[in-house]
């Protein structure tokens, strides 16, 4: 990130190689469609571009770049709901259209399924703190600053964020017991 | 070890996140545990499906590609245009003598000439009050000559008028009026 700083925005390839993915599962996983998770990735690495002057040697580079897709996704929803789409304001019911899609749903494993619906029932924030504890290179104090909280704090938040999404998973396994 | 003091360590455990000691105390209780193997089962269950990823479509590599393309052509232009105003600032014709001293002169004035209106003001009154009182200061025969100069012409051009006024009363006695002729 430093050099794509000093000006080689040719290394901002190489940093999208290496993230791209992650990023792209963040966004999806976080009840956006694969288009719309596309563009987000992208808009997270152009903004990550427009912003690179005040990246810090200093600052750990994965904190930074979630924080700007967080950024980019809560931009992307507050749009969507000036423009008056739906499916920002009710992540459940854009859940619930691609499901339906026979191509996802042929991708997609049911236990999958089951997770994104009770992903979906979690608040954004708790969604979002349960999706970044699974990114290896987030450690406690990452997440703790990213959310603006002390570490025992997040310790916390992520342990009720993690039985809240087991219940709702075992619900959804007793709501749709055939799959 | 128990079960409330391992309990609260069970979220980092499933995420790797715990120190070495506090990760082998957590794996002896496990062992004897099976209520906390069973949290453990499921968290990492959770884990893992969290973990599975989706590949995204050729698309969006292509769309970045393109986006990044786009940001570079646009940054080289910038900076082509910088280039060029530079230049065109060092190739500016130089200004000539005159100009050169005339901006001198108008620097000097700016310098000397107090920048508040208030002080401008009463800079100009002081200057005002310079001239009346060197007008009164000064010699008095270099003013003297022209003023008795211009006494006599009056006092000339007062009796000629006197002179006029006194004809034309005369005239008016020699020749009577219409009124009394007829």
């Amino acid at each position: 990130m430093l050099q794509v700083k000093a000006g080689r925005l040719e290394q901002l390839a190489v940093l999208f190689e290496r993230h791209h993915l992650k990023l792209f599962n963040f966004f999806r996983k976080s009840g956006n469609s694969r288009p719309a998770s596309e563009d987000l990735v992208q808009d997270t690495f152009m903004r990550m571009l427009k912003y690179a002057a005040s990246y810090q040697e200093s600052r750990n580079f994965m904190p930074w770049m979630y924080q700007i897709a967080r950024n980019v996704a809560a931009d992307a929803g507050r749009n969507a709901v000036h423009a008056g789409l739906q499916d920002a304001v009710e992540p459940d019911v854009l859940a619930a259209d691609s499901m339906s899609d026979p191509e996802t749903q042929q991708s997609l494993h049911d236990t999958e399924q089951r997770l994104r619906r009770a992903l979906l029932r979690l608040s954004s924030d708790k969604r979002e703190l349960v999706l970044l504890s699974r990114v290896r290179q987030l450690g406690t104090e990452d997440l703790a600053r990213l959310f603006g909280c002390s570490a025992s704090v997040i310790k916390v938040r992520l342990h009720r964020s993690l039985e809240q999404l087991r219940e709702y998973f075992d619900n959804e396994d007793d709501q749709h017991p055939g799959s | 070890m128990n079960c409330e003091d391992c309990k609260p360590q069970l979220t980092d455990f499933s995420r790797d996140q715990l120190p070495a000691e506090m990760h082998a105390s957590v794996m002896a209780h496990l062992r004897e545990c099976p209520y906390c193997s069973r949290e453990v089962a499921a968290l990492r269950q959770i884990a893992a499906l969290l973990d599975a990823e989706e590949l995204p479509s050729a698309q969006l590599r292509q769309g970045f590609q393109a986006r990044l393309e786009q940001t570079r052509l646009e940054q080289t232009s910038i900076e082509r245009v910088g280039l060029e105003q530079a230049s065109l600032e060092q190739e500016r014709p130089v200004p000539s003598g005159g100009h050169q001293q005339r901006k001198r002169l108008s620097g000097l004035f700016h310098l000397l000439w107090p920048s508040r209106p208030v002080w401008a003001c009463a800079y100009s009154v002081l200057l005002l009050c310079c001239g009346l009182v060197s007008g009164q200061l000064l010699p008095a025969d270099s003013l003297g000559l022209s003023i008795s100069g211009s006494a006599t012409a009056v006092t000339q051009s007062a009796n000629g008028a006197i002179s006029e006024e006194r004809l034309i009363q005369l005239c008016s006695v020699q020749n009577p009026r219409n009124s009394e002729i007829l």
